[in-house]
């Protein structure tokens, strides 16, 4: 025990000596690590307590049918009808998914089965890019072009259709590579054994590849339209901003965000609670395909049976 | 990844040959879309980038002149928010791969609410700003309160990357660590930071990337003034508000809007593509 080397070893070690009464580096560190971690975990609370909080006038003093009932969205003159807005948002969302999602798996398949590895993954970085590309850029581009081009079609080019199709384009890179990353974490086996049994590649890929990867094709289409349900800025400056139902994809139509969004700033108190209510919703929607996802993804180990 | 390709080099049948013209289209489809969204707004706004535009205040609610207050603004929000989110998204990383089993329940709420987070909207974050750190904290509209607002945003995004990276560890670092004598901080700061330094450098990149794209979360966080800030406490416009509020709100802003766009388009290329470099780097 008195050998010198053995007592020396551990001032090599700083995190060995103790700070004090028995308190060492490493006790403080998986300290402070452990706060940071709780507070990962609480900080979607305080952020979802803060807008109940928002919300809660709006709760207390008008009762859930007159959001679906009043004649009219008339803030000043205490008329809350949110239906336009609601259908706006779900209307524009539900159009970019069914819109992005075969497009997003065309290109998955396409990544994984047909082209080339090195053109697959050239076309891999440019969505990567392009999933995160400042929105207000595509927002942007809408308004100066495809707004025009379809004013010409029929007036006034703002509307659901413009919408529709500038978010479509904004969350395909996002599904495509999901169901992209999905395709190319599929067992050699399966890809071997089908082409084994003299599947073509259209076969192997529509008839097998997607059937054994549904969840995530579906879980990635719930992300994307928890995007564009989201989407703030893209649809403010592309869709109008009428708070009506609309009659056809031409027509001009509001959603809950830009709602939110062209309101906040002059709102009288109940009027902001109401503001608070639809982003609450919107927290609740978010929540929901969050928790979905989740099911699909994590709490399961039965995705491919081998 | 596409090895299919790999495996049936014979002649492609002729389904094959019509699927294959399908997804070929989609696929060309999409890219000639994303290369004129960025060829429309280039040829649009460069004639108005020059020295003057990048140092000059703007006139005029930003129909003459430049966007340098702007630019200070923007990179003012982006510090603040990662030098917050980083060392916390980091902390949480280490702690969920280095305590924590991937199985155990905490891991699974963590898993939970970063999910959750990364799904809500930008806007309900901006008005989750507006009344916490603005109101209630005192911030007012600024800088400071955009900043906090954008890291609560990039947090659970880091936070995944992080854990991703570190799981990534061959495992003979990790035992051979422990195998020396090593105690948790030392495996922490001497091998497991040092091993992914530039997978870190990805993922901050990446948040910074996410923080920079944000118009919705700072519209009512740090505001619309487009006068140079003093401090992190003045309000202060960054480059996406400013296309926005020129795009939508000033009559015959649309060109200056694109010069602006063209700047955070450039931005954000240079952002990811180090980036990607990064991340590249650490794979070979």
């Amino acid at each position: 025990m008195t050998n010198p080397q053995v007592s020396a070893a551990p001032a090599l070690s700083r995190a060995h000596r103790p700070l004090g009464s028995g308190v060492t580096f490493d006790g403080v560190l998986r300290v402070a690590l452990a706060i940071a971690f709780g507070f990962a975990c609480i900080i979607v609370l305080v952020v979802a307590f803060v807008i109940l909080q928002g919300a809660a006038p709006a709760l207390a003093q008008i009762s859930w049918a007159r959001f679906l009932t009043d004649p009219d969205w008339h803030p000043m003159v205490e008329m809350y009808n949110m239906t336009p807005m609601l259908v706006g948002s779900v209307l524009t969302s539900i159009g970019a998914l069914v819109l992005a999602t075969p497009v997003s798996l065309a290109i998955a398949a396409a990544c994984n089965f047909y082209l080339n590895p090195l053109a697959a993954s050239i076309y891999r970085r440019i969505l990567f890019v392009m999933a995160a590309m400042p929105t207000v850029i595509f927002g942007f581009w809408g308004l100066t072009e495809v707004v025009p081009f379809l004013g010409q079609i029929k007036a006034p080019g703002v509307s659901l259709l413009a919408g529709v199709l500038i978010l479509a384009l904004m969350i395909i890179p996002t599904t495509a590579l999901l169901i992209d990353v999905a395709f190319s974490k599929l067992p050699r086996q399966l890809l071997n054994g089908a082409y084994a049994l003299g599947a073509s590649r259209a076969q192997t890929c529509f008839t097998m590849a997607c059937v054994v990867v549904r969840r995530a094709i579906f879980s990635a289409a719930l992300l994307g339209l928890g995007r564009a349900l989201g989407e703030t800025i893209v649809v403010v400056m592309v869709t109008g901003n009428k708070a009506a139902l609309p009659t056809s994809i031409f027509d001009p139509i509001r959603t809950l965000t830009a709602n939110v969004t062209l309101e906040i700033g002059y709102a009288a108190p109940l009027h902001t609670a109401t503001l608070f209510l639809s982003i609450l919703i919107l927290f609740m929607i978010a929540t929901g395909l969050a928790l979905l996802v989740y099911k699909l993804n994590f709490n399961d180990n039965t995705q491919v049976d081998v | 990844m596409g090895y299919g390709a790999r495996i049936t080099r014979e002649r492609m049948s002729g389904t094959d040959i019509i699927v294959y013209g399908i997804l070929l289209a989609a696929l060309a489809l999409v890219f000639l879309t994303y290369g004129k969204i960025v060829f429309d707004i280039v040829m649009k706004g460069i004639g108005f980038v020059d020295w003057g535009y990048l140092t000059e205040d703007p006139r005029m609610s930003g129909r003459a002149g430049g966007v340098f207050p702007i630019i200070v603004s923007t990179l003012w929000v982006l510090s603040i928010a990662v030098v917050v989110a980083v060392p916390i998204s980091l902390a949480i990383a280490i702690f969920v791969t280095e305590y924590l089993s991937p199985f155990s329940t905490l891991s699974r709420i963590f898993r939970l609410s970063m999910l959750i987070l990364a799904s809500v909207p930008s806007i309900a974050f901006g008005l989750f700003g507006a009344t916490f750190f603005a109101q209630y904290l005192g911030f007012g509209t600024s800088i400071l309160t955009g900043g906090l607002t954008l890291a609560i945003m990039v947090i659970p995004i880091c936070a995944f990357a992080f854990e991703e990276v570190f799981r990534l560890l061959p495992t003979g670092y990790r035992n051979g660590a422990f195998a020396l004598g090593a105690r948790k901080a030392r495996f922490i700061f001497f091998i497991l930071i040092p091993a992914s330094a530039t997978d870190i450098i990805t993922v901050v990149l990446l948040g910074t990337g996410r923080a920079l794209a944000e118009t919705a979360a700072l519209l009512f966080t740090s505001g619309y003034s487009d006068r140079m800030p003093e401090s992190i406490f003045d309000p202060g416009r960054v480059l996406s508000i400013h296309i926005y509020d020129l795009s939508m709100g000033i009559p015959g802003g649309d060109r200056m809007a694109s010069a602006s766009a063209i700047l955070l388009i450039g931005l954000f290329l240079i952002i990811s593509s180090v980036g990607i470099f990064f991340s590249r780097k650490a794979k070979t």
